[in-house]
C-alpha cells in the first residue's frame, strides 16, 4: 500500500470522526433540549433521551480516536506543508534553472558591448519584481506601451511597477531599456546591410 | 477540539441518563420514591468524594483542581440533565 493512499485514508478518516463527532454533538444537544418543550408524548420523549445517550457514546468513541492519532494527524499536516513548501522550491528553482538557460543562450548571440548592457539591466532586474521577465520581454512590453502612446512616467509606473521612492530606479532601468532597444535595431540594421 | 468534543459527549450522556431517571420518575409514581433513594446516593458519594479528595486526586493523578472542576462539572451536569426533564 502506498504512502498516499495511507494518507488520502487518514484523512478521511479524520473527516469522518469529526463530523461523526460534531454531528452527534449538535443533534443530540438538540434533541435532549428541545423534547422537553416541543412534546409530552412519552414515548418520544423516551426515544429523544435514547438518541442524545446514543449520539453521546459515539461523540465519546469518536473523540477518543481523534485524540488517540492526534500526533499521527499533526504528522500528516506538517508533511502537507512540508510537501508545499518543497513543490514551490521546486518550481522556483526549475524557473531559475531556465532563466539562467535563457540568459546564456541570449549572451552567447550578443556582442561584447552588448552583453555589457545586459549584465548592467540585470543587476536591476534581480531587485524588483520584474526578475521572471527577461530582457525580450521587457523591450516589448515598452514597445507595445509606445505604441499605445503611454509617457514615460506610465510606463515607469504601470509598466515596470516603480512606484513612489523607486521611481528613480525604473527612470534609470527605462533608460537601459531603450538603450539595448536601440543596439537591437543597430544590429538589426547591420545584419540587413 | 477533541477534548471539547470528548467532553461534551460525556455530558451528553451523563445529561441523558439523569433525564431518563427524572422523566421516568415524574411520569411513573412508583418510581419516585426509588429516585428519592437514588438523589441521596448520588449526594452521599458527593460528599465522601468531596472528603477523601486527597486519596482520590493520588489515585486517579491528577490535580486537585481538576478534581474539584470535574466534580461542580459533573454535579452540574446530573442537574441540568434532571430538572429539564420535568417541564
Amino acid at each position: 500500500m502506498g504512502i498516499d493512499l495511507k494518507q488520502t485514508q487518514l484523512r478521511q478518516q479524520r473527516t469522518i470522526l469529526y463530523s461523526l463527532a460534531l454531528g452527534g454533538t449538535l443533534s443530540g444537544l438538540i434533541v435532549w433540549s428541545v423534547a422537553p418543550f416541543v412534546t409530552q408524548n412519552k414515548a418520544l420523549r423516551f426515544l429523544a433521551l435514547s438518541y442524545s445517550t446514543v449520539a453521546g457514546l459515539i461523540v465519546c468513541y469518536s473523540s477518543s480516536v481523534l485524540i488517540r492519532n492526534q500526533r499521527i494527524y499533526k504528522a500528516l499536516d506538517s508533511s502537507e506543508i512540508d510537501d508545499y513548501l518543497h513543490q514551490l522550491a521546486v518550481t522556483q528553482y526549475s524557473q531559475q534553472r531556465f532563466w539562467e538557460g535563457q540568459a546564456v543562450g541570449v549572451s552567447e548571440l550578443l556582442e561584447p558591448s552588448q552583453t555589457k548592457e545586459l549584465e548592467k539591466v540585470s543587476s536591476y532586474l534581480t531587485n524588483s519584481e520584474l526578475t521572471e521577465l527577461d530582457m525580450n520581454e521587457l523591450i516589448e512590453l515598452v514597445e507595445d506601451a509606445k505604441a499605445d502612446g503611454l509617457s514615460d512616467s506610465k510606463i515607469i509606473k504601470e509598466i515596470l511597477g516603480y512606484r513612489g521612492e523607486r521611481y528613480g530606479e525604473g527612470k534609470t532601468l527605462l533608460k537601459e531599456i531603450k538603450k539595448q532597444m536601440e543596439l537591437e535595431e543597430n544590429g538589426e540594421q547591420n545584419n540587413k546591410e | 477540539m477533541s477534548k471539547a468534543l470528548f467532553l461534551a459527549g460525556c455530558f451528553l450522556i451523563g445529561a441523558s441518563i439523569s433525564g431518563v431517571i427524572s422523566y421516568g420518575a415524574s411520569i411513573i409514581p412508583s418510581l419516585r420514591l426509588w429516585a428519592f433513594w437514588l438523589l441521596i446516593v448520588i449526594f452521599c458519594i458527593y460528599i465522601t468524594a468531596m472528603i477523601c479528595d486527597d486519596y482520590l486526586c493520588q489515585y486517579f493523578e491528577i490535580p486537585r483542581q481538576q478534581f474539584i472542576t470535574l466534580m461542580i462539572g459533573s454535579f452540574l451536569m446530573f442537574l441540568i440533565g434532571g430538572s429539564i426533564q420535568w417541564v
